[in-house]
């Protein structure tokens, strides 16, 4: 009878079991078919062999892949999973796509499963071995991922007729009913039932109990079927009656059709009201019908959002400074609908070739025509991501496999995505965007896409997430500002825009829903808002202002050099911030007296391993010889949380913002810290220009801890030791500000930080990040106490973070009495012009009022009335 | 192991599952201090947990390197989760195990 083979593949490396030594007498005792068992030594499962996914389980440990043979391979990862409800295994198909036997199709987090699941013993299981002659492992003990498996002799009927003969669409099938059921001899014996019952299991119908249903419907010898509202599943079919997705109360329809179908429907309502071998409290059916306040609250506009400064305004997260009017213009990024399979993969690898020729050279092209140090950085990288071996290797071996051109790309990309997405480290996870990009601009070169053409002028782009190729391209002659839909102020592509001097709005989401092609509108980058269908008045309203804004900029360029006194003569130092040697020249030139923040993050940055004493030196040497005569704050090594780095590992955190960050970082790891400091030290050995700071301080151990290494490092040097600073970046700093400074030399606030930490909102959360404002009374009151408890001791108090740089947070901050602000190079001509304009006791009122206030906004209004006044 | 042997003895008459009855009849003796000297001593050794029936997870304070030739048995599979978890993946059920 048998006459083909057909050969499953390992969808996961390790130790093969027999079906039979499975601890699970679903699978051992065959209830759900026949194969063997894996124990893992992977995180990721391929298919098995090639197909549809015909079944995923909602809770993403079981799925099954129907062979056009109509064989179907359930893989069931681990024992007793579906309890742990998705936690933990991520998926990368869905029901329904076709896959290549090899491609990857879930991952899972090993470590999490072995710690809450049973096992990790996963069964390989022909579903349907009743269209087998024979099945065995022809896999040795310990097989690798990819390495035969299983060998299936198939009837020769199966071969034949293929799976529409088999097993139906629908998974009502009518051919696993016996034959003998339906013979004109027993036709007349024939009777049909029907009933209904609440399902009991507290996680539905999933294997196990779906394997028992189907074991006692084949011993009845009838044909079952069971609806879940229209969806209809063979209950002899266990992948069929998972693929009924039902959750505990669902209420299930039950046909029988066969001898005696009055008592078989009672015995399968027995036993499904019993729990099918689980343990079930009763319970009560679900409504027939969602109930309708979920769908109110789905509908209802957040609440948070009217809090929009005006109808006509929206808010977003502030992502490239500046203003601009201009129209709407929606990109539409999508990709049209392509073959996923070819049967010329010549053609294909030849059409392959010349798609990455292309995208190589534009590559280079944008590498050699920017200006950019930070753009040509992205591109180079994304060069280097293109030419990827492994990832080339992959493309080539899924157009071998049949995989046309695109399905190819699409595929391999994404496996190095998921590659990536199960690396701990947050650096390499975040190189995800740029793998996206790359195979989209690869997708677009070989559908013949091209996205950003026949822009009109004066466009205002709308585009649901900005890639950065895609910002690199754009013309700024052409394009006004950007608003997205999605992304934050962090991303790349808002990189590239601030580079290119393009105000952008990001992460405005559902509210882009409302904005069309043509709509007038005046993206502030600055402030985060969009003002929308803008009147003819009001155009000529921010024409003026522009203009206003520019001859401003030009006058108080013409006074960079001039010192920067109060009114009462109160010298104010206004310092740039550094993040690179271009920053430090750059504020030097625009008058910056010295540097408030130096990120040595820098150095460590793109980077195989850490830089060592005499290359930190150098490179502060440098930074010093870049501010002739100037202060340097130089703050040590500041990652973690969202700046890790790739050869730093950082244990996996939940919350990595309340985790292993800033000074805590180093004093875990002494000799990092200790190498720096000897730089720095040396450094100001050498030119008496140097302070240290210490990021996130939040215990004063913390700071004595770090005092002491220092003192150490410089007695071992045989040098004085440095100014010690501390940044005050979380509440608990604050509150002991006084502490904290009579153990420092200065204090300087991180408001960026600060305000995250104090309203316990993500700055670059896309729903919060325009609530997350350094001017919320909550963060003003933290700065008061803080100068409040440094000026207890005759210390200085600086802002070195956005705040220092925002013209109406300016006043108050020196009303609070800070005396240093370290500000972006760009901004020190206008906030320099601004301070000299500053009256010390009227600065004072408006602090005072401002701690008053009840929100950011009416801090806001009370400074922009301020500012008003100022002549 | 008295206790074991006496289990094994009343529960070989009984049906079970093949895996538990292999776990009781043929219990291994917990090769511990081998893993550890492998893990790079005790020291290096923050936790061990044998956890999912068939897996001893190794903690350590810096990475090692291992090698599948290495394990004692029943060891026969190697998972590491990152430089400093490892899972060391055992033929037989250990669940048993005292660590």
């Amino acid at each position: 009878m048998s006459d083909s083979l057909l050969q499953i593949i390992s969808p996961v490396a390790g130790r093969v079991l027999a079906l039979s030594d499975i601890p699970d007498p679903v699978f051992s005792e065959g209830m759900v078919g026949d194969g063997c068992g894996i124990d893992p030594t992977g995180q990721e499962i391929s298919a098995p062999v090639s197909g549809v996914i015909s079944q995923y389980h909602r809770c993403k440990h079981a799925l099954a892949v129907r062979h056009d043979s109509g064989i179907e391979v359930l893989i069931h990862l681990g024992l007793d999973t579906v309890t742990l409800e998705g936690k933990g295994i991520s998926s990368l198909v869905q029901q329904g796509d076709k896959v290549i036997a090899g491609q990857p199709l879930l991952r899972f987090d090993a470590d999490y499963l072995a710690l809450n699941a049973r096992s990790l013993i996963s069964a390989i299981v022909v579903t349907n071995p009743e269209l087998l002659t024979g099945i065995s492992v022809v896999a040795p003990s310990l097989v690798e991922s990819h390495q035969p498996l299983l060998q299936l002799e198939l009837k020769s009927d199966t071969v034949i007729n293929g799976s529409s003969a088999l097993v139906s669409e629908d998974f009502v099938s009518e051919d696993l009913v016996s034959e003998d059921l339906v013979s004109e001899d027993l036709s007349s014996a024939m009777t049909h039932a029907c009933g209904e019952v609440c399902i009991p299991n507290p996680l539905g119908l999933h294997a196990r109990p779906a394997a028992r249903l189907s074991d006692h419907v084949k011993k009845l010898g009838v044909k079952v079927t069971v609806y879940k509202g229209v969806q209809a599943a063979n209950a002899a079919s266990v992948v069929a009656v998972m693929g009924l997705g039902t959750v505990q109360g669902d209420r299930l329809k039950v046909e029988v059709t066969g001898i005696d179908a009055e008592s078989a429907l009672e015995s399968i309502l027995s036993a499904i009201v019993g729990g099918l071998g689980e343990v079930c409290q009763p319970v009560e059916a679900a409504p027939s019908v969602t109930a309708p306040s979920v769908i109110a609250l789905e509908d209802e506009p957040s609440l948070l959002r009217r809090r929009v400064v005006s109808e006509n305004q929206l808010l977003g997260v502030a992502a490239s400074a500046g203003q601009a009017a201009g129209v709407i213009y929606r990109i539409n990024d999508e990709l049209p609908d392509y073959s996923r399979v070819s049967d010329d993969s010549r053609q294909e690898l030849m059409r392959l070739k010349a798609a990455l020729a292309d995208q190589a050279m534009s590559f280079q092209t944008r590498i050699i025509q920017t200006e950019d140090v930070d753009q040509a950085d992205i591109f180079s990288a994304h060069l280097s991501m293109l030419q990827d071996p492994d990832l080339l290797l992959l493309i080539e071996q899924y157009i071998t496999d049949g995989a046309s051109c695109e399905a190819a790309v699409d595929d391999a990309f994404k496996q190095q995505i998921q590659q990536l997405q199960k690396t701990e480290n947050s650096l390499l996870q975040s190189r995800i965007t740029d793998l996206v990009d790359i195979r989209h601009q690869l997708l677009q070169r070989m559908l013949g896409v091209d996205s950003a053409t026949d822009i009109p002028d004066e466009t205002v782009l709308l585009i649901k997430d900005l890639s950065p190729s895609l910002a690199a391209s754009l013309d700024p002659a052409v394009i006004r500002g950007v608003i997205t839909e999605q992304g934050g102020a962090a991303s790349h592509a808002a990189i590239v825009m601030r580079g290119l001097g393009i105000p952008m709005l990001a992460g405005l989401g559902t509210q882009c829903h409302s904005l069309h092609n043509g709509q007038r509108v005046i993206v502030d980058g600055s402030r985060g808002v969009l003002d929308i269908d803008v009147s003819d008045s009001q155009l000529q309203t921010f024409a003026i202002m522009q203009t206003a804004r520019q001859m401003q900029a030009d006058r108080d360029l013409a006074q960079v050099h001039e010192p920067t006194r109060m009114r009462q003569g109160s010298l104010i130092q206004v310092a740039a911030n550094v993040g690179c040697l271009a920053d430090a020249r750059q504020g030097y030139r625009l008058g910056a007296e010295g540097s408030g923040l130096v990120r040595t993050e820098f150095l460590f940055q793109s980077q195989q391993k850490a830089p060592d004493e005499n290359q930190q030196y150098a490179a502060y040497m440098e930074l010093l010889s870049a501010m002739p005569g100037q202060t340097l704050i130089i703050r040590t090594l500041d990652v973690g949380g969202d700046k890790p780095l790739s050869y730093l590992p950082l244990p996996k955190e939940d919350n990595p913002f309340l985790g292993e960050r800033g000074i805590r970082v180093g004093l875990h790891r002494p000799a990092l810290l200790r190498t720096q400091v000897r730089a720095i030290l040396r450094a100001h050995a050498e030119t008496g220009r140097c302070k240290i700071m210490l990021p996130m301080i939040s215990r004063h151990e913390e700071l004595s801890l770090s005092r002491l290494l220092i003192q150490e490092e410089a007695h071992n040097l045989g040098v004085m030791v440095c100014d010690v600073g501390v940044m005050i970046e979380v509440p608990s700093a604050a509150m002991m500000a006084d502490q904290l400074a009579s153990q420092a030399d200065f204090l300087s606030i991180g408001s960026n930080d600060l305000t995250q930490y104090v309203l316990a909102m993500d700055r670059g959360h896309p729903q919060l990040a325009t609530y997350a404002d350094g001017l919320e009374p909550s963060v003003l009151r933290m700065i008061a106490k803080t100068t409040e408890g440094a000026l207890f001791h005759q210390r200085w108090v600086g802002v070195c973070g956005g705040l220092a740089s925002d013209p109406t947070a300016v006043p108050i901050l020196l009303g609070l009495g800070v005396t240093e602000l370290s500000v972006s190079a760009p901004a020190l001509p206008e906030i320099r012009a601004l301070v000299r304009r500053l009256d010390e006791k009227q600065c004072q009122e408006l602090a005072r009022k401002a701690l008053d206030a009840s929100d950011a906004e009416a801090v806001r209004a009370l400074s922009t009335e301020f500012s008003g006044s100022l002549s | 192991m008295n206790l074991l042997n006496s289990l094994s003895r009343v529960l070989s008459n009984r049906p079970s599952s093949k895996i538990d009855t292999q776990s009781f009849l043929t219990p291994s003796s917990p090769p511990l201090e081998q893993v550890s000297v492998l893990a790079g001593g005790d020291e290096n050794v923050v936790s061990m947990k044998v956890c999912a029936l068939t897996r001893l997870r190794v903690e350590l304070k810096s990475p090692v390197s291992l090698t599948l030739s290495q394990l004692p048995a029943p060891f026969v599979g190697l998972l590491p989760i990152n430089e400093r978890v490892i899972y060391l993946v055992a033929a037989e059920d250990i669940s048993h195990w005292s660590v």
